[in-house]
């Protein structure tokens, strides 16, 4: 029975949501609140796994019956904006779509820029339709090329849990210079290995590549 | 008052998934995004499910835009060639619900090229909440596989249990020791906690249901047409209702049982308000009104009719004003809620430490 795990893993088509990937990033992001508009699974995973890393208190949902899909969800996505925004007073919001918002549709482009001009904050939609073939990377760059845009600073040296794009292996596939890599490191670290140790894991990890 | 601050109240698919889960020897089939798939599982994995028994056929644009449904015929065909399995249940998805993909159409003629048995749900995740789905998964169990007739043996099934409770586990041992201690029974099948397939198949053999909760209800009726099996419905909680159920079951079966002489403290003129499951909400208002308790409200965690004057409030703010406004009350909700409520109440989490019939929280 346990070998049974392979055969999801070993499928190349098998990724992981690219919801998970941008709930993760929103996070590292200072004042930034999520408003994941979908389903109850999707909404109910995404906060229940940010929840066990206790990070949790920024997301926040749109939950959708049978009535918002056949007949459109804006107005309770609307609604439900206008009350995040009242009631919580984000520094940024994203406003992050699923499979479900895709298929019927719906777009908040205009709700987003309405309520950006009002609030006086950025607010941007993230699209994370997992059909389309995309993985959990994707989800997290949407989300750090949006906050660049927006002019967001990500708190990616704060961030020192799992949800931190450039730990573990993905030192290796990462974009950043050996030594925003080595300061990273040294910071996660908190002084527990020397710097020499640390250029040599950096060397190690990115396979001899600088 | 769209907005969801907390953990949504899961859909009737979710409720069918770790229903599902709980079989040991089950096999899983998601016909929908591998992303959906993946999430579910890390975060059932999380909770301390074993969950290497679910498998996706993934969706792609092509399925979605085409209705392209050869993955899935595949992916069963494989399942099945692969592990030999008795059963593949072959769950959908929000998305393939949307789309509107034939799933039991397309699995009634692939049957024909496979051994094992395919059982499929269609729910999607639109047609109610986990509490249908828990019941759903009870009635298509059990009328899939108890069909045959055993002799019967001195054991119980117990239905109805909602495995992602957190007091599920303390819930069904609890059973198992009063039933063992009073009436030397053993346990058989559990719907849905820690079971097999092989123990479903044989639960005619069993001298009584045991039912927690409404969600058994129709599959013990089932199984008492079927087989004649009968069984007792309730969620004791005190020492005065577990004794009053194991009385009911004591006729069921035949046996004897020495009633105890219970006497109930009385806490009289204390308002009440009660947040829980449809079963445990009843239980604790009977369980306080014998106290002498005046019951203030009571309020469904899931979806219900107005019934025995319980309600459901679907909207968060609603029930967030509501704890707020709380005074000089006790209070059972879960942890989440009770943040809300002041301090001049008197609150009881009973998201973990579980209502259960050991009843020490309700006692001290």
């Amino acid at each position: 029975m346990n070998n049974k795990i392979n055969m999801m893993s070993m499928d190349s088509d098998v990724t992981r949501c690219p919801l998970s990937g941008a709930a993760k990033a929103i996070t590292m992001i200072d004042g930034a609140m999520m408003l994941v508009i979908g389903t109850e699974e999707c909404t109910y995973y995404t906060k229940a796994s940010l929840e066990m890393k206790g990070l949790g208190d920024n997301c926040f949902s749109v939950v959708l019956n049978k009535n918002d899909i056949t007949f459109g969800c804006t107005e309770t996505v609307t609604d439900a904006v206008y009350e995040l925004l009242s009631e919580y007073k984000p520094k940024s919001l994203f406003l992050i779509t699923t499979c479900v918002v895709e298929i019927i549709g719906d777009d908040f482009t205009h709700l987003a820029n309405e309520v950006s001009v009002k609030y006086n904050i950025p607010v941007k939609v993230i699209q994370t339709n997992h059909y389309s073939g995309k993985d959990g990377e994707y989800g997290m760059d949407l989300v750090l090329n949006a906050s660049k845009e927006m002019g967001l600073d990500i708190n990616k040296f704060d961030s020192m849990s799992n949800t931190n794009r450039l730990g573990g292996g993905r030192i290796k596939n990462s974009n950043l210079s050996q030594e925003e890599l080595f300061q990273m490191l040294k910071k996660k670290s908190g002084g527990r290995i020397s710097d020499d140790e640390i250029r040599r894991k950096i060397q190690q990890k990115m396979g001899g590549r600088i | 008052m769209a907005l969801t601050r907390f953990l949504p109240t899961p859909s009737d698919r979710m409720g069918i998934l770790w229903s599902l889960l709980q079989i040991k020897d089950a096999i899983i089939l998601e016909y929908g995004t591998s992303g959906t798939t993946a999430y579910a599982m890390k975060t059932f994995g999380m909770m301390g499910m074993e969950t290497n028994r679910v498998f996706t056929t993934g969706l792609d644009e092509n399925a979605v835009v085409m209705g392209n449904t050869d993955k899935l015929e595949k992916k069963i065909i494989e399942l099945d060639n692969k592990f030999a399995p008795k059963v593949i249940f072959v769950m959908a998805s929000s998305v393939s619900s949307v789309i509107g993909s034939d799933i039991k159409g397309i699995c009634n003629y692939i049957q024909n090229e496979v051994s094992a048995k395919i059982v499929v749900f269609t729910q999607g995740g639109f047609n109610g909440d986990y509490s249908s789905g828990i019941e759903t998964c009870n009635t298509d169990l059990v009328s899939n596989f108890a069909t045959n007739k055993y002799n019967v043996e001195e054991c119980y099934n117990i239905l109805g249990v909602s495995a992602m409770d957190n007091y599920s586990k303390n819930t069904v041992i609890s059973i198992e020791k009063l039933l063992a201690n009073h009436f030397n029974l053993t346990k058989n099948a559990v719907l849905f906690f820690e079971t097999d397939l092989g123990k479903i198949e044989t639960m005619s053999k069993s001298k009584i249901n045991i039912v927690i909760s409404y969600e058994g209800l129709k599959a013990a009726e089932i199984l008492k047409t079927r087989f004649g099996t009968p069984y007792v419905y309730g969620f004791p909680i005190g020492k005065k209702a577990t004794d009053e159920w194991l009385n009911k079951i004591s006729k069921e079966i035949n046996k004897e049982y020495n009633s105890d002489n219970i006497h109930t403290t009385r806490i009289e003129s204390q308002n009440v308000v009660i947040y829980a499951n449809y079963d445990v909400a009843l239980s604790i208002r009977k369980y306080m009104e014998d106290m002498g308790c005046n019951i203030q409200d009571v309020i469904c965690t899931h979806k219900i009719k107005n019934k025995d004057g319980i309600r459901y409030i679907s909207n968060e703010k609603e029930k967030i004003n509501l704890f707020k406004s709380l005074k000089n009350s006790i209070v059972y909700a879960d942890s989440c809620f009770l943040n809300f409520v002041s301090n001049d109440n008197r609150k009881i989490d009973i998201s973990n430490q579980g209502p259960i019939f050991a009843n020490e929280i309700f006692e001290r």
